[in-house]
């Protein structure tokens, strides 16, 4: 969730609403009054707009045509806005990106946004190349314990292989290391 | 992203001809300008001849060419005809899943 957040006040237009998700590359953006987050407004949201009966096509509309369509971002959005706490873990945004079939989650303190986290962002975090997975975990073993390190550490395919002498300190090392690690999937250790 | 096949879903007619992919975001900058959407055919905000992948990809590839052109869906080709798309949504989901499967294991 780089750099400052994007949101929107609940008088904003639906037009410039979806401008800006097209210039900024955004699928949703939250709308905050008062800097509190009362909800989001998404491409999904503003994409059945553009779908709403033709008034043109009818003499009369129809009996079941809303007789007010939205026009500003505070009719449009969705006010039950799914949000984490900014300690939540990225597997937790996944699994809940996944349930509730949404492309973005406000990362909030309190009501105030402080973040958002879209599918793209958790992408690139699980994408991470092996070489870039081995070097931070090699920074972190020289942390742990000094460098030069006595274990030899390899990354393939997001797997994680730690060949080290048998020693307790290996256990400690295991859950800060383990598959919340970004990009890694599983960690095996090797005794010598 | 790790080595795995592709898992495109399509619910349309594959074995066509690909000429290029709309999606929400297209509708979306299509509202932000107006466009009259009885009227407007899809080929005026559709992408034109889109990156594509072959079915042989594998989803790294998939995950690294959405992440380097801001895209989310990339139409899977094989001869020239449309078998599949693969969304961002598919490449998350085995990600997810792959993870806790690992975790558990």
């Amino acid at each position: 969730m780089p750099g400052p957040v994007v949101c929107v006040p609940p008088d904003m237009r639906l037009k410039k609403v979806a401008d800006l998700l097209v210039t900024r590359a955004i699928s949703a953006v939250p709308v905050v009054e008062d800097g509190e987050l009362v909800g989001i407004v998404s491409e999904a949201d503003l994409v059945p707009l553009e779908l709403a009966p033709d008034p043109r096509a009818h003499l009369l509309p129809p009996a079941d045509a809303p007789g007010h369509l939205p026009k500003v971002a505070g009719e449009a959005m969705t006010r039950e806005v799914v949000a984490l706490p900014e300690d939540a873990d990225l597997a937790e945004a996944g699994r809940l990106m996944l349930e509730r079939r949404i492309k973005s989650i406000p990362i909030v303190r309190g009501r105030q946004v402080v973040g958002i986290v879209a599918r793209r962002d958790l992408l690139a975090v699980l994408a991470r190349r092996d070489e870039d997975i081995a070097r931070d975990l090699e920074a972190l073993l020289a942390t742990e314990l000094g460098a030069p390190s006595p274990y030899r550490l390899t990354v393939q395919d997001g797997i994680v292989r730690l060949t080290a002498p048998a020693d307790p300190t290996t256990r400690r090392l295991a859950p800060r290391a383990g598959p919340r690690g970004a990009g890694v999937v599983e960690v095996r250790f090797v005794q010598r | 992203v790790r080595r795995r096949p592709l898992s495109g879903h399509w619910a349309g007619r594959a074995g066509q001809h690909l000429v290029g992919i709309i999606t929400e975001r297209d509708l979306t900058a299509a509202m932000a300008e107006g466009a009259d959407p009885v009227l407007t055919p899809v080929s005026d905000y559709m992408t034109p001849a889109p990156e594509v992948l072959q079915p042989d990809n594998e989803l790294a590839d998939a995950a690294h060419l959405m992440l380097e052109l801001g895209i989310r869906h990339l139409p899977i080709v094989r001869s020239g005809l449309l078998v599949g798309v693969q969304s961002i949504r598919d490449l998350l989901d085995a990600e997810v899943h792959h993870a806790d499967g690992s975790r558990a294991g």
